[in-house]
């Protein structure tokens, strides 16, 4: 395990920036804004990418949504201040491209803290799908929804997980993440339980194995929450009432577009949403990777 | 009135050594007192014990004296019987950084807070982040953000609410919030925007700007909502924070309770590390501000804050600087001293006690102590870790000794001690700041009370000035112990000198000393003090007597040092440093320098006078000369020497007093007329002292009597009005002056010196002047009066003025007084004649 991190901090501080994208490596696909709670996302995803041996990859995307607001002859932004300035296409994308600037350095630096290897890319589209498509099988998309409707959210999640059948790692408004992941405590600190829901399908007990390799190799405590015959609203309310920091669900097991959001929301941790029909990839244990 | 030389036996008092019963001085004690220093040790014993303001000493006595050692000595039995004094400490004043705080602990508990302040840290540092991140904690802070995003979400949630149902979405730009109408989820695009009916347009423009109004309104309040989110966080961390602090703080305030300074302290120290504790809860904490970047530190100095090193290490300000440890370790380090430089080097304690500290280099910085800066960022800073003791501070409570040259060598020193002992504090000043040399961001410490005695060391002369220039002086140094230069030559002091001896050969490591190697050094001791009655206190070159003498008896294989090499060490030092009395005799044996050893001669005669130069010093006769003459109705001596500066006062005093000798002597009832004037030959360099004057008034005789002097005599002795001889200084070295010139030139028994009768007692002479006078080949006459000096001189008696009021004819005075006559007679004719040319002209 430590020669393994070893190596990713060499190889993180040989090619800072410029990292080569290796689509047959696991990855961490991250929307990237400059918002404080981005950043608490973006240093869950590297948590996470670091105990998953996985490649960060962040996605700023330029909103089509503002680029079109910009060019209307009305648009009108207010700061945070309170000040009310005009509004136009070349100015908004100026502001973008810094805003994404910015992104990449703090994702560069989060990556270098958790010794990770990390990419960096933009799109232009609406941020939730942009993000979505990009995904793949073997990505783990993290969503920290914000102030996108759940509808818009459950949209991408089940695009993301039942179309590319990528993992998501859904973190609903208004969620803490401090603690809620224990990843990046030292070894042996005590952190919330992960917990897996087992509906009793093949998947969800691959889906209940990996849960438990991931919390092993992290130090967590392991439940199973058992789903048959309990509604998501139930369940979340089981994760909640044992203090769960993390819920690893099947994403097939989910119903309507907005049940991922709510579920999130209840439970009041981060849900991890692994890809519809697709074995769950066993997360690696450090007996696995002592080299 | 015949003199009669002295007799061999007094011109060198022998040690005697049946007094002593011992072999060698390895089986002698130490001698661990003072020898024949009474009056220095009561003078000690009354100022160690007066607590009074202004009883500090002065230790004066001559170089070499051992006043270091012997006052050491003395100080550490008192000050082992003295309660050790307090700690002291800086620490970090909270509301004026600027001005540290001064903490007086017990003995041995400074280490004690620094230690415990440490630990203190360290437990904030394991515990707080684990506070931070425990679960209570966590939820109590979550259940604070939540509220606070959800009344900001609530606030834009309906706002969102209200304009989707105008078709209008809220979206978060760059750097804030903008209303746009929508189809579908998404923003019109201008062209789609354009193709809308005019009224539509003017419709969709008038709602987003009632938005736009409600928008600016919800954004007012998030300063609000994030001040009293601020301060509900600011709230949770106090009360967790007090908690933890209370509870690790617990154990040290009860240590500290009953010290009412420390008790303060440690509650202001409390209040900031509440105040500050997301310097411990680590990095995921929230602690705004509490990493300053370089533009806060900057500023801090700007605003005179001192600041120190916040950037470098935040929990500096916790620490504890011990600026004077008395602990029961730092009380044993210089024990097993009782050298001055070596207690300096130890740090100021001889075997517990009061702490007893020797300044070997006495700057300002190094009494008061300074407030040392370091370079960050370009700018020097400083903090309460950065003052330095000086030695005040480590000797408070005890005792401090300090040479007062060099403390008067030092600028600002001198000045800065009295103000320290005036006011009774150590007031920390930088000198340069006082000349205004140096300006940057400083520090007030708090000054420190000072309990403490001052002993100075230095020359009778430097204690005279001072007493005289420096009206502080006498105020501030009260009690003087005033080392003697000698003690009495007598069988106990000469044993307790042998103990002496012992002592330094078991301290220096060198060979005993033989029972006549010990009265040989006590000889050469009396010689040192000029004086066969007498023994000197002057240590250090007896030292070195015997560190030499013990050189030359190891290379010889010696087990014991020996009379013999004695001798060889104080010949090897004649012989080392006598290049310029060998120089002196080849010029005189040559005839470059006139000095006859034979003969005859009226008006001249061998006066003695001692060249000093450095450490040596010899006897060496000059010439003295006088030519008389008729003068103008006056005895007027001209000193030759002082019309062209090169006499001394005190020489000066001497030649006059010739005059009232011989005004008094001769012609009493007539005025003298009489020019005469005296010189040394072939001097070139200054004159002082009267130890010439007799030999002048011998010219000065001879040459009114036209009696020839005998050149085989020199003389030496000052004289007064009475013509009573009076002592002089060096006596020993004149008289082997000219018997080295007799010995060169070949002794005739006729030579010899004339000394004051009252200089017999000081005789020391070499040996080989002594055997020279027991073979008679060489003579030494003591003299009380001129007319025995005359005599001894011109071969003839001077005369005693008989009933008739003349001097018997034939004699000196009556030839002396006869010139004298003749002068004032001519010159009496010789008035009376340009008188009467006078009247006849008129």
């Amino acid at each position: 395990m430590m020669a393994a991190r070893d190596k990713q901090q060499q190889q993180a501080a040989q090619t800072p920036a410029a990292q080569t994208e290796d689509a047959a490596a696991t990855r961490i696909v991250i929307g990237l804004d400059t918002s404080f709670l981005t950043r608490e996302a973006l240093s869950l995803a590297a948590r996470l990418a670091a105990s998953m041996d996985a490649r960060l990859k962040g996605i700023f995307v330029e909103d089509e949504n503002l680029l079109a607001l910009s060019s209307l002859p009305f648009a009108r932004e207010i700061s945070f201040s309170g000040e009310v300035r005009e509004l136009d296409p070349e100015r908004m994308l100026r502001a973008m491209r810094a805003q994404a600037e910015s992104a990449r350095r703090v994702l560069a630096r989060v990556a270098a803290e958790a010794h990770v290897d990390w990419t960096f890319d933009v799109k232009r589209g609406r941020p939730l799908s942009s993000i979505a498509a990009s995904a793949g099988a073997d990505d783990t998309l993290v969503i920290r929804s914000t102030s996108a409707p759940s509808q818009e959210v459950g949209r991408t999640v089940r695009a993301a997980t039942l179309d590319a059948h990528a993992d998501v790692l859904l973190v609903a408004r208004g969620i803490g993440l401090k603690g809620a992941f224990a990843a990046a405590l030292p070894p042996g600190a005590a952190g919330r339980g992960v917990a897996s829901v087992d509906e009793g399908s093949s998947i969800g007990e691959s889906c209940s194995a990996f849960a438990e390799t991931l919390a092993a190799r992290i130090g967590a405590p392991f439940r199973r929450l058992g789903a048959r015959g309990r509604s998501p609203a139930d369940i979340a309310a089981a994760a909640r009432a044992a203090g769960v920091g993390l819920l690893i669900v099947n994403a097939g097991w989910l119903g309507d577009d907005e049940d991922a959001a709510r579920l999130s929301a209840v439970a009041g941790c981060p849900i991890l949403l692994l890809g519809a029909e697709r074995e769950p990839r066993p997360a690696s244990s450090p007996a696995e990777k002592g080299d | 009135m015949a003199v009669d030389p002295v007799p061999a036996e007094l011109l060198y008092r022998s040690c005697d050594l049946a007094q002593f019963d011992f072999a060698t001085t390895a089986e002698l004690e130490d001698h661990s007192g003072l020898v024949g220093q009474e009056r220095v040790l009561e003078a000690l014993r009354f100022g160690a014990s007066i607590r009074r303001q202004g009883y500090n000493l002065f230790v004066l006595g001559p170089d070499g004296a051992g006043k270091h050692e012997a006052v050491l000595r003395f100080l550490s039995g008192v000050a082992l019987r003295q309660r050790a004094p307090a700690d002291w400490v800086y620490v970090n004043n909270f509301e004026t950084p600027h001005k540290p705080v001064a903490l007086e602990l017990g003995a041995g508990t400074g280490r004690t807070l620094k230690e415990s302040m440490a630990r203190l840290v360290d437990d904030l540092k394991a515990t707080m982040p684990a506070i931070v991140e425990s679960e209570e904690y966590q939820n109590r802070r979550q259940s604070i953000d939540e509220e606070y995003q959800e009344k900001q979400e609530q606030a834009f949630e309906e706002l969102r609410i209200h304009a989707e149902a105008e078709n209008i979405a809220l979206l978060r730009t760059p750097a804030g919030f903008a209303l746009a109408p929508v189809h579908d989820g998404n923003v019109l695009k201008p062209e789609e925007f354009n193709k809308l009916p005019e009224e539509e347009r003017k419709r969709i423009e008038d709602v987003i700007q009632g938005l736009q109004k409600e928008l600016a309104e919800t954004i007012e309040h998030i300063p609000g909502w994030q001040k009293e989110h601020r301060l509900r966080i600011q709230s949770l961390n106090r009360e967790v924070a007090e908690r933890e602090v209370e509870r690790v703080m617990h154990e040290l305030r009860a240590f500290f309770d009953s010290v009412a300074p420390v008790r303060s302290w440690l509650d202001a120290v409390k209040a900031d590390l509440i105040e500050n504790i997301g310097l411990f809860a680590g990095a995921g904490a929230e602690a705004p501000g509490q990493a300053p970047q370089p533009m806060q530190v900057m500023q801090a100095l700007a605003q005179g804050q001192g600041g120190g090193f916040p950037a470098a290490n935040p929990f500096r300000r916790y620490e504890v600087n011990i600026v004077v440890e008395n602990s029961e370790s730092a009380r044993q380090r210089g024990s097993a001293t009782l050298k001055a430089q070596d207690l300096a080097d130890a740090g100021g304690y001889i075997g517990g006690g009061a702490p007893i500290h020797y300044e070997d280099h006495p700057t300002m910085a190094n009494l008061l102590g300074r407030v040392e800066h370091m370079p960050q960022m370009g700018a020097l800073v400083t903090d309460f870790m950065l003052i330095k003791p000086g030695s005040l501070h480590r000797a408070n409570g005890g005792y401090l000794l300090i040479d007062a040259l060099k403390l008067l060598r030092e600028p600002l020193a001198w000045e800065a001690l009295k103000r320290a002992i005036r006011r009774r504090k150590v007031v920390i000043e930088s000198a340069g700041e006082y000349l205004s040399l140096i300006s940057t961001v400083t520090l007030e410490p708090d000054p420190i009370p000072l309990d403490i005695k001052i002993v100075l060391l230095g020359d009778r002369y430097l204690y005279y000035m001072l007493s005289n220039l420096d009206p502080d002086f006498g105020e501030l140094f009260k009690v003087a112990a005033d080392f003697e230069d000698e003690i009495d030559r007598e069988p106990e002091n000469e044993l307790l000198y042998a103990r002496l001896l012992a002592g330094f050969c078991r301290e220096e490591n060198l060979l005993p000393l033989d029972r006549a190697g010990v009265g040989r050094v006590i000889e050469r001791s009396a010689r040192m003090a000029e004086d066969a009655e007498k023994l000197t206190t002057i240590l250090r070159p007896i030292v070195d007597l015997l560190r030499e003498a013990d050189h030359i008896a190891r290379s010889e294989g010696a087990i014991a040092v020996t009379a013999d090499h004695i001798d060889s060490a104080v010949d090897a030092q004649i012989g080392r440093a006598d290049r310029l009395r060998e120089r002196s005799l080849e010029m005189i044996t040559r005839d470059i320098v006139m000095i006859d050893t034979e003969g005859e001669r009226v008006g001249q005669v061998n006066g003695l006078s001692v060249l000093s130069m450095g450490s040596v010093s010899f006897g060496r006769p000059s010439r003295i000369t006088a030519r008389v003459r008729m003068g103008l109705g006056s005895a007027r001596v001209m000193d030759i020497e002082r019309e062209v500066a090169l006499g001394g006062p005190i020489h000066t005093k001497g030649v006059l007093i010739l005059s009232g000798y011989l005004s008094g002597q001769f012609l009493p009832e007539i005025p003298l007329s009489m020019s005469a004037s005296v010189v040394f030959e072939q001097s070139y360099g200054g004159v002082d002292g009267d130890s010439a004057s007799s030999a002048e008034l011998y010219a000065l005789i001879s040459a009114l009597a036209e009696a020839p002097i005998a050149q085989g005599l020199a003389v030496t002795g000052s004289v007064n009005q009475l013509g009573e001889v009076q002592a002089i200084g060096g006596v020993n070295d004149k008289i082997e002056g000219f018997f080295d010139i007799c010995m060169r030139r070949g002794l005739t028994g006729e030579q010899g010196v004339l000394i004051p009768a009252a200089n017999v007692k000081h005789l020391m002479l070499r040996q080989d002047v002594v055997d020279a006078v027991e073979r008679g080949m060489f003579a030494i006459y003591p003299v009380e009066h001129v007319e025995e000096g005359v005599e001894l001189l011109m071969g003839a008696p001077a005369g005693v003025r008989g009933s008739d009021g003349r001097f018997p004819p034939g004699s000196i005075y009556a030839r002396t007084e006869d010139r004298l006559a003749a002068f004032a007679d001519n010159q009496r004719r010789f008035a009376q004649r340009s008188d009467d040319n006078g009247k006849r002209g008129a």
